[in-house]
């Protein structure tokens, strides 16, 4: 397990980049479901840069990974061929539309149906990103990350955390009795539970995938025992971040709402940072790569 | 110590930029150039110089050496060979330890200048200051004629070191039998006890083995206590010889070792497990089914060898049940008959094996047996290595083709003279392992209690000593605590003078310190060999950095001080002497080419037939006898009893109830061994030559040590009980002291016994004693400076432990 | 066009390391980084019965290996920039280290343990086959090295006439990258992906 703290900075970006965009899905399900003034929009918008903020976070960690970041511009020369191309290709599009987006929103000026229209866009986009950031694990020399479950983990990470930070922007914006409401709720639990299977089945299925593997340096089910515990307080955080944002929904005063979507986006992090940690230590090839 | 390389980057930065510029022409060109482009080009490519050189370490590899040299700087290291060599291409290529000789000749902490040791530190305490090159030699020269003038150059001592070897690598014995002489020493670290045994019974001439190249004609080897891959693992030497050889031969191959060695690799069904130290037991046991089942061969022994059966007895023992024959059938000696089932728990070897063994030994022909010098560096070494010696003559397999005698392989060499020493006055002579005893009671040694040779005892003990290249001292001494408690008294050796290149840990305990050159700094040449003979000669790769000097030099300067310096050189430089020297060899071997073609070839080969060991002696053993008083092959050793009489033995150098060491090979058990663990060290500790050291040479290499760690090789059923995993650091200790290193939990190693390779460099607090850890692991913290009773070798393999995580 | 392959043979490797160390001082590589390395395969036991006799079933190889220049090398396949590239004419595999962002996939997907970023460099690492030597008729220096001569180096034709691809344990199943690699088996050896021949050396080589 110690050699997965190895990858924090890509433990990192695998957490908040798609928190960070999976927001834009919850923000999208208000911006067409409630009714929200000018004035809540304005709130919103500016408070919109706590997701914009996880993402550019997020790629400034992944960013510190590489040993050499001044030949960065060159990673799209392996799109098509190269998962990782793939990923940042997806990425740098959704960040392009989001600071579009941002930045015409926070003009103040953006229609009402651009609006829409965009948030939509981008919440299809995050879950692009999120797909392909998963995708980028699936190489057919590591057995134990070749798998689909790599995809739909992110993808579950994406909308619990994208939930619990869309929660907080809404919160945050004075939006508590708008989350409340019957449609938008629906929405904000209906990504929840989505993202809580993926998230956690996707991390299951990939850890008794791992269990069975074994190669010349070490057994899967080895790998999985030690990151057993992280993997438990991970979903343990997950879990505890839904339970938040359940609660926000709910309503209740405006600060207790807004405590909620604090501890549900806290939550998130930790749990999404250690299940990412998790899954980058039960990397099993089939040869003799290890992580380091 | 000071650092003595601070400025040393520099140094040779400008050195190397400055040599270009006066490499590119004269005055004018170099003063157009400076302003001119011509600078960039001086700087930017400067000539890559090749330059042939030898590896001088104590290993005959001699590896071959093609320096590649840019600015004055070696660049890197190739070696002999060539992209189009087959299988059967000899080439003298290095070996990992040769091929980091740049990271050596460059490390930091390499020695630049003179140093004394610090006023008010005590040796081993390692701190040193910069003085220069005239102190230094003053100081040098002063106390030791303070040292003779007040003890006689009895007093005067050079300890086995073995760093460097060359044709002019001794120059300080030369030196100072120009001025009086010093205690010689004998024995050696490597081979005291089979050196020792072996003209015991086959004479002090041609007694060596065959060639490794002749197992290609046997049917079955019997490898005692040997990995020639580990041993020697680069050069034309055993590594390229024995995959060479298992290769080409028919014979089924054992591999008859405590340890699963590197030279087994892939081979496994080589491997025949043995405790360590009980070959005699084995050697008795598979003589026992030998004679039982009327398989030996008795016309051999008969006609050959004294002193198997009664029948061939020497005279006065006749009819006391003496013979090796009676030891083994119970009818003498211990009065136990040496049955596979009384071999087998002492073994580790099962009955059924030992004689299904036995039987194969007894039905296949040609039989090569070879030794190691593993199993003789044991407190019973002297008879382990004789037993398996005497193991060929049961079965009549020596001097044949396809056979060996027993000892270690045979090793052809062109023979290159040295660097006359001259007489030495001093007649008196210690077996070099005694060296400690020798400083702290030189007087109570004796030719009875402690093999002094040419005199009946000491007359002083050695107060001054020449440590040239030596690790001696300390650390391939035995029992480092003791030797420092010892060397660190200065009441005792008065004055030590170090020379090496790096502070290993025997320099710290030197009062000056002079830097040394590699042998690649020099000129040089060196003959070895083993299936192939070649020859090395060298030239200088780079220039002299900083003050160091050549031995010789230094040598030279003390003898100026002595007013000895033109008896000493004879007018002539180091290179000169090499020089004369390979004329004076060339006259006795027409063969050898002119020095220029050696020098300009690097390396030169030369092959040999396979040989063939005692092959004239078995051809005709009247006309060809043997150096023994016999002048046959002696199994029973009258002259041992004889040279012995009245030596001062201590419990366990003998068999239980006899009062004599035995003059037969039997089986004694180790002082400290598989039948003599005790509670509180119930596991046996021998250590083993190891790929990333050749004793403590490269010890301190840090790309050497990185993949080539520090391990304790334990048995999963000892580590398991001790709660050990593999990877686990752990402490081994007995009652001499504690070492620190890996475990490597594995098969490869018998249950009951840790394995431990010898050399690594000791990193301990020096005032801690034996309490402390030393966290190097240098098996000699744990090894004992009791001698071996007959030789008074180093018993090194021979010890007990226990094992504990840390 | 002419691919290269090493070979590897099993029956001489002795374990020593001279190949591995011969490269780094030609390639002049410090502590943490080897271009070739060996690998220690041990299985089996060495047992003690109650009267005191051993019984062993243990044994023991050592496996020296470097890039195998892969005919489908994984580790060009993910590299995002192209900066791990395969040499058309000779099948050499390197990187081009004004490409390289050292982003460490190359480590992860190569099965081998070949590539490896060298942080203090920047980029990525690895064995280049000595492209240079072996464009000026000379062999890798580490197989000109290797004293047991179990190491070769030639075009894909000669070597794969020496032994089977890539077929020992600890090495995967040769699908994956189709390695260029040739090597004939001690008797010890286990075939390629069998999982109970486990390296039990990591310190020395990962």
């Amino acid at each position: 397990m110690e050699a997965a703290f190895a990858e924090m900075p890509l433990a990192l970006f695998s957490t908040l980049a798609p928190m960070g965009a999976g927001a834009f899905v919850i923000l999208a399900a208000a911006f067409l479901t409630a009714k929200l003034d000018a004035e809540a929009l304005g709130r919103i918008d500016r408070l919109t840069a706590i997701p914009v903020a996880f993402v550019i976070v997020g790629f400034i960690a992944a960013f510190f990974h590489l040993a050499s970041p001044a030949n960065a511009f060159g990673v799209f020369a392996g799109l098509g061929s190269s998962p990782l191309s793939n990923e940042i290709a997806a990425g740098v599009v959704f960040c392009v539309v989001m600071v579009v987006y941002w930045a015409w929103a926070l003009t103040g000026k953006m229609p009402e149906g651009v609006r829409k229209g965009l948030a939509v866009v981008l919440a299809v986009l995050a879950l692009v990103f999120a797909l392909f950031t998963g995708m980028a694990y699936m190489i057919d020399t590591i057995a134990s990350w070749n798998t689909l479950a790599g995809p739909v983990q992110i993808l579950g990470y994406a909308l619990v955390g994208g939930a619990a930070l869309g929660v907080l922007v809404l919160a945050l914006a004075g939006c508590a009795d708008e989350l409340k409401a019957g449609s938008l709720k629906t929405a904000v639990l209906a990504v929840l539970v989505v993202g809580l299977v993926c998230g956690i089945g996707g991390l299951a299925a990939q850890a008794m995938a791992a269990n069975g593997l074994e190669n010349a340096l070490y057994s899967g089910a080895d790998m999985v025992s030690s990151a057993l515990m992280v993997i438990v307080a991970g979903v343990v955080c997950l879990v505890a971040s839904g339970v938040c944002d359940v609660f926000a929904v709910r309503g209740g005063g405006a600060s207790a709402v807004v405590g909620m979507g604090v501890g549900a986006a806290v939550l998130a992090v930790a749990g999404i940072l250690l299940m990412r940690l998790a899954f980058y230590a039960m990397q099993v090839s089939v040869g003799l790569s290890m992580l380091l | 110590m000071i650092d003595t390389n601070v400025s040393r980057r520099t140094f040779l930065k400008t050195g190397g930029a400055l040599g270009a510029l006066a490499v590119a022409g004269g005055g004018a060109v170099a003063a157009d150039s400076l302003f001119g482009s011509g600078v960039a080009d001086a700087v930017a490519a400067p000539e890559e110089k090749v330059t042939w050189g030898h590896c001088a370490i104590n290993c005959p590899g001699r590896c071959a050496l093609k320096m590649h040299v840019k600015d004055d700087e070696i660049a890197w290291v190739d070696t002999h060979t060539s992209p189009d060599a087959t299988f059967d291409t000899p080439q003298a290529r290095a070996c990992l330890r040769g091929r980091t000789y740049r990271r050596w000749a460059n490390s930091p902490d390499r020695i630049s200048y003179p140093m004394k040791r610090v006023e008010g530190t005590k040796r081993g305490e390692g701190k040193y200051e910069r003085i220069s090159w005239d102190e230094a030699i003053d100081l040098a020269a002063s106390k030791l004629k303070e040292v003779i003038e007040k003890h006689g150059n009895e007093a005067v001592y050079v300890p086995y070191a073995t760093g460097v070897s060359a044709t002019t690598s001794r120059p300080f014995n030369r030196f100072l039998n120009l001025v009086g002489g010093y205690l010689n020493f004998y024995n050696s670290y490597s081979t005291a006890q089979i050196s020792c045994i072996t003209p015991y019974m086959y004479g002090s001439k041609n007694n060596g083995g065959s060639s490794l190249s002749s197992g290609e004609d046997a049917k079955l080897i019997l490898c005692f206590g040997s990995s020639p891959t580990e041993t020697r693992q680069g050069g034309l030497t055993t590594h390229y010889d024995w995959v060479h050889m298992r290769e080409r031969t028919g014979a089924k191959i054992y591999m008859i070792e405590p340890r699963f060695n590197d030279s087994n690799f892939g081979h496994s069904e080589e491997w025949l497990p043995i405790n360590p130290g009980t070959d005699a037991a084995l050697v008795a046991a598979l003589g026992h089914e030998l004679i039982k089942n009327g398989q030996t061969d008795e016309e051999f022994l008969h006609t050959y060898c004294v002193g198997y059966d009664e029948e061939t007895m020497p005279e006065a023992y006749q009819g006391k049940n003496m013979s090796y024959k009676d030891y083994i059938m119970g009818t003498g000696y211990d009065k136990v008959e040496k049955t596979p089932e009384w071999a087998a728990p002492i073994t580790g070897i099962p009955a059924e094996r030992i004689r299904a063994l036995a039987d194969e030994i007894a039905t296949t022909k040609p039989v090569y047996v070879v030794q190691g010098w593993g199993p003789q560096r044991r407190s019973n070494g002297e008879w382990t290595a004789w037993a398996i010696m005497a193991l060929p003559c049961l079965i009549g397999q020596v001097g044949l083709p396809g056979t060996s005698n027993g000892t270690r392989e045979a090793r052809n060499s062109p023979s290159l003279s040295s660097l006359p020493a001259g007489t030495n006055p001093v007649k008196a002579s210690i077996p070099c392992f005694l060296f400690t005893d020798a400083i702290d009671h030189g007087p109570e040694m004796t030719a009875k209690n402690a093999g002094v040779k040419n005199a009946d005892a000491l007359k002083t003990g050695i107060k001054y000593m020449i440590n040239y290249a030596g690790n001696c001292l300390t650390n391939q001494h035995s029992d480092i605590n003791k030797a420092h408690e010892i060397l660190a008294d200065e009441s005792k050796c008065e004055f030590i003078l170090g020379i090496d290149t790096v502070m290993c840990d025997s320099m710290n305990y030197s009062d000056v310190v002079l830097p040394d050159l590699f042998r690649f700094e020099n000129d040089s040449q060196i003959a070895t060999g083993s299936d192939w003979g070649y020859i090395i000669t060298g030239t200088p790769a780079t220039s002299p950095k900083f003050e160091r000097k050549s031995a010789y030099e230094m040598a030279a300067m003390l003898a100026d001080k002595f007013g000895v310096k033109d008896q000493f050189t004879e007018g002539k430089t180091e290179q000169e002497w090499i020089r004369e020297l390979y004329d004076k060899s060339r006259e006795k071997d027409a063969k050898l080419p002119p020095y220029e073609e050696m020098q300009e070839m690097g390396v030169y080969t030369r092959e040999y037939p396979h040989i063939v060991s005692m092959q004239k002696f078995r051809e005709d053993p009247a006309a060809n006898a043997l150096t023994t008083p016999s002048g046959k092959i002696e199994i029973f050793s009258e002259k041992l009893l004889k040279d012995t009489e009245g030596w001062e033995l201590q419990d366990g150098d003998t068999l239980k109830g006899m009062d004599t060491l035995p003059p037969l090979p039997v089986y004694i058990p180790e002082w400290e061994g598989v039948e003599t663990t005790t509670e509180e060290h119930p596991l046996v500790l021998s250590g083993f030559h190891y790929r990333g050291r050749i004793h403590s040479s490269w010890g301190f290499i840090p790309e050497l040590k990185e993949v080539n760690p520090m391990e304790a090789w334990i048995n999963p059923a000892d580590a398991e009980p001790r709660g050990i995993k593999h990877g686990d650091t752990v402490h081994v200790t007995n009652d001499r002291g504690t070492i620190e290193l890996y475990a490597k939990v594995t098969p490869r190693v018998v249950p009951g016994t840790v394995a431990v390779s010898q050399g690594a460099w000791w990193d301990g607090d020096v005032h801690a004693g034996k309490d402390g850890v030393d966290k190097g692991g240098s098996i000699n913290t744990l090894t004992t400076q009791r001698p071996s009773p007959l030789s008074k070798g180093n018993p090194q393999h021979t010890n007990i432990c226990e094992v504990k995580k840390a | 066009m002419t691919h290269y392959a090493f070979h590897f043979d099993g029956t001489r490797c002795t374990g020593c390391k001279t190949c591995e160390m011969a490269c780094k001082d030609y390639k002049d590589l410090g502590l943490g980084v080897a271009y070739r390395k060996v690998y220690e395969v041990t299985l089996g036991e060495t047992k003690k019965a109650d009267d005191g006799t051993f019984a062993s079933t243990c044994v023991s190889y050592p496996l020296s290996l470097a890039c195998n220049h892969c005919e489908n090398p994984a580790c060009v396949k993910v590299c995002p920039t192209g900066a791990m590239h395969q040499d058309a004419d000779t099948g050499l595999v390197s990187v081009d280290a004004d490409k390289c962002i050292g982003c460490g996939y190359c480590h992860m997907a190569c099965p081998y343990n070949a590539p490896k970023v060298d942080r203090e460099k920047g980029h990525s690492v690895k064995c280049d086959g000595c492209k240079e030597r072996v464009a000026a008729g000379e062999k890798p220096v580490c197989v000109e090295a290797c004293p047991a001569r179990a190491l070769d180096f030639g075009p894909v034709d000669a070597m794969s006439k020496l032994g089977e691809q890539a077929d020992i344990a600890p090495l995967p199943a040769k699908s994956y990258t189709s390695p260029n690699l040739y090597v004939k088996p001690s008797k010890d050896a286990k075939p390629a992906g069998d999982a109970s021949a486990k390296v039990v050396n990591p310190l020395e080589v990962m």
